[in-house]
């Protein structure tokens, strides 16, 4: 019986959620190879709509790692992102959709453990959940 | 013809001369297209639902527009939607040298409701190669003639449960997966039938609304409870273009214009020029309208959309001599020109 | 200072607001040529003007849109008074705070608004109008009120002494009592309604066919190109393939999740509740109630309320420093 691997998209903004990366991999800490990282400039700049995207193409559990509040290199990009994150976690509750599946964590540029913990941690949450199905 | 179908689909898959398939299938909301990359995923289709949620054309365009010129797809859709595909090509909005085009005798489409949760398309299907017509499907199929696949590489002949290969391409796709068929669409006395009734409720429609249309102010009484939301034309397949032109910066007017508009008529309807886009998209597509009725299902205020593009796609076709999606090689007849016609229009 | 007036009649005032040149033209429903047709008219003339029908039965199209259309260039160069129902009133209002309605030169008039009828089955109310909260004027520069009191008075802070109208008294906790009462029974209504809309969410979408009309009849939905529609979404033949089989087959039309939860996450915290996008749908699908429930836990989420408050920005473009801590993950090291 084949072992089934989640598919989890781990979300990073390219300043501090990619800078953890980079940190976590001077440390040589690894995370599960069925996590993949997606980059984008930050996560003020990210369209929920995306968040929604690869939750109902098939991912089955979404990360979402930016700067911490107040350092954002932009600013008060993840500010928006929190609130933009709330919305959709309150309406995906609202209509009976699993919003465990999707996590928010700040993390710093020096937090390579924090990120890889992260990895860790939400793998095994989503092996406790299952496969996501949704029907079209 | 549905065991003939899928051997058909198994062969395909597997030597080869397909990649991927559309194909209307059951799925857990009702009825709809679904496409298909091996014959192991193929589940629970209904190739001949007669129910039309979108124009499979507009499906076509969204897969095979960016073409790769490396996926061979086969596209399973009725009559009007094949055409609908054919004159895409001529647009450039579709790849047809990477499709196999598939059709089938169409017996015409429930409305959305109706179809999505109907689960008697045998009966449905029976019932009309034994030469009834039905009454509660969309008024333009009432009246389509072009119902045997026409366009289409392949058609279905369900009258006589035959392939009917159309072009050198469909005749090859059928060898390769060693199916029988026929060279040319042999209609019965079932199909000659319904055909008959068809052309005489078409001829109804042309004559009906002629006689309406007398005076100009009929069509501003026809589209009088039109609220310009334009799902016509966004449920239209031949309607591609992104901006339409009459969403574009030329409708918003300036302050000085309303005002001029304003004072010139006493009053405007809002919001405005809902009937200037009705013909409009008259002008700029009904030579190339093929009758599927989408555009009447999906308008909110019930308005007949579909049949009056019937009456004027039909009389706009018929002074070009030009029938949509039949013939490949025919261009647009707004593409092209003899240097002597139409002589009788000029001063 | 807010004056109150005795109103006779609603036709006889607006003919007087314009004879007495503090409008040169009104907004105003008024029917069409055939049987139950209504829509927004922009009306110059006087005698024209004795055929409209201010709280017209029959709400063809949001008017804050037709507003938004005509001012998409600058402001109407004239003054114009229009006429709406509280819920365009908001929605007028939300258009303001997103730059798509150029206000100048606008006064807007509304009224206690008992709902309107559906364009599907015009002998029955919108099923949204049956759970309105918000059937009171109270954003408009020009009230009507009705309800609870005798006869209909005009309130206002706009200067109306070149009318000539008579001030006076009405009974106001009256009015008060009956909105309350109303108000307290819609509300259950509501919860009722959309709890039943929330448990049934993804059934009773069943028949959508994503042919996006409830997006383009809202007022609320502005943009040119709507996310749905855009390339963003858009793919090729390899993309296709690619995704068909990872989820065993793609079903087209397309994205019909995707769109009405990220239409959701888009503006249903701004949504007004008019019904427009109910109306519109060729299925038959509850859109405005499914818009009214997220809209509902999103307006609780922010503590906001669309029209009530020019100054008071969208949730999505402000923000708080110490907030919404319950939405991000807690991390305890492990060591």
């Amino acid at each position: 019986m084949e072992s089934w691997e989640p598919k989890i998209v781990y979300i990073m903004c390219s300043w501090c959620g990619s800078g953890g990366a980079e940190t976590a991999s001077a440390f040589n800490l690894k995370y599960p190879e069925n996590i993949k990282p997606f980059r984008i400039w930050c996560t003020g700049g990210l369209d929920p709509a995306y968040i929604l995207r690869a939750f109902l193409e098939g991912a089955d559990g979404i990360i979402i790692s930016g700067c911490h509040p107040g350092d954002c290199h932009y600013d008060v990009g993840n500010y928006y992102a929190r609130r933009r994150f709330a919305a959709l976690k309150t309406i995906l509750k609202n209509f009976g959709f699993d919003e465990n599946r999707i996590w928010l964590r700040w993390v710093g540029h020096s937090e390579g453990k924090r990120l890889v913990d992260t990895a860790e941690e939400f793998n095994e949450h989503i092996k406790k959940l299952g496969p996501h199905k949704i029907s079209q | 013809m549905q065991e003939a179908l899928n051997n058909l689909l198994e062969k395909s898959f597997s030597n080869g001369s397909i990649d991927g398939a559309l194909i209307m299938s059951e799925i857990d909301s009702g009825y709809s297209y679904v496409y298909y990359t091996n014959f192991e995923q193929i589940h629970n289709i209904s190739p001949f639902q007669p129910v039309m949620k979108i124009n499979g054309a507009k499906v076509h365009s969204a897969i095979t527009r960016e073409n790769d010129n490396r996926t061979k797809i086969l596209f399973l859709m009725k009559p009007c939607e094949i055409r609908a595909s054919v004159e895409l090509k001529k647009l450039n909005q579709v790849d047809l040298d990477n499709s196999i085009l598939l059709s089938y005798t169409c017996p015409g489409v429930l409305e959305f409701k109706e179809g999505n949760s109907f689960n008697d398309s045998e009966k449905f299907i029976e019932n009309f190669i034994n030469g009834n017509l039905y009454d509660n499907i969309r008024e333009v199929c009432k009246s389509c003639i072009n119902f045997s696949g026409e366009g289409a590489d392949i058609t279905i002949n369900l009258f006589d449960k035959s392939f009917v290969a159309l072009t050198a391409k469909g005749e090859e796709f059928l060898k390769s997966a060693n199916i029988d068929y026929k060279t040319s669409f042999e209609p019965d006395d079932n199909y000659e039938k319904i055909k008959k009734i068809r052309e005489t409720n078409r001829e109804n429609l042309l004559k009906e609304y002629k006689n309406f249309f007398k005076s100009d102010d009929k069509i501003v009484e026809y589209f009088d409870k039109c609220i310009g939301c334009h799902a016509c034309s966004h449920s239209c397949p031949i309607c591609y273009c992104r901006q339409c032109y009459f969403e574009s910066d030329t409708f918003k007017y300036y302050p000085d214009s309303i005002k001029r508009k304003v004072d010139y008529k006493n009053a405007l309807r809002l919001p405005l020029d809902r009937v200037m886009f009705h013909i409009g998209r008259v002008t700029h597509m009904a030579t190339s309208c093929v009758g599927c009725g989408m555009c009447e299902d999906v308008c909110p205020v019930n308005i007949k959309v579909s049949q009056f593009f019937k009456y004027m796609g039909t009389n706009i076709q018929n002074t070009f001599n030009y029938i949509p999606g039949i013939n490949r090689e025919e261009p647009l007849p707004l593409l092209t020109f003899k240097e002597n016609e139409f002589q009788e229009i000029e001063d | 200072m807010t004056l109150y007036y005795k109103l006779g009649d609603f036709k006889e005032f607006l003919i007087s607001l314009m004879k007495n040149n503090i409008v040169d033209a009104v907004v105003v429903p008024m029917r069409g040529l055939t049987e139950n047709s209504f829509s927004p008219f922009l009306i110059k003339d006087i005698e024209l003007l004795k055929n409209c029908e201010p709280q017209s039965p029959i709400m063809s199209i949001n008017s804050a849109r037709a507003l938004s259309q005509l001012t998409a260039k600058g402001a109407i160069p004239f003054k114009v008074a229009a006429v709406m129902k509280p819920c365009e009133v908001i929605a007028f209002r939300e258009l303001i705070k997103l730059n798509q309605v150029n206000p100048e030169n606008i006064i807007t008039i509304s009224f206690d608004c008992n709902g309107v009828n559906s364009l599907k089955d015009i002998n029955s109310k919108r099923e949204i109008c049956e759970i309105c909260t918000g059937f009171t004027p109270d954003n408009a520069d020009i009230k009507i009120f009705s309800i609870g009191i005798e006869s209909p008075v005009i309130a206002t802070d706009i200067e109306l002494s070149s009318l000539n109208l008579e001030q006076v008294e009405y009974n106001k906790e009256s009015r008060e009592n009956f909105i309350k009462e109303k108000l307290d029974e819609n509300i259950k209504k509501r919860e009722n309604k959309l709890l039943e809309i929330k448990s049934n969410f993804q059934n009773l979408l069943k028949n959508c066919i994503v042919c996006k009309n409830c997006m383009r009849v809202c007022p609320i939905c502005f943009c040119q190109e709507c996310f749905f529609d855009s390339p963003a979404l858009s793919g090729n033949s390899v993309t296709y393939t690619l995704r068909a089989n990872r989820m065993s087959g793609l079903s087209f039309p397309e994205n019909k999740l995707l769109f009405h939860l990220g239409r959701m996450n888009h503006m249903s915290v701004s949504c007004v509740g008019c019904g427009a996008c109910e109306d519109a749908c060729p299925a038959e699908i509850p859109v405005s109630q499914m818009f009214a429930s997220a809209g509902d836990e999103l307006k609780k989420l922010f503590n906001y309320q669309p029209g009530r408050d020019i100054a008071e920005k969208i949730p999505f473009t402000c923000y708080e420093h110490d907030e919404l801590h319950s939405f991000e993950q807690p991390y305890l090291e492990k060591r």
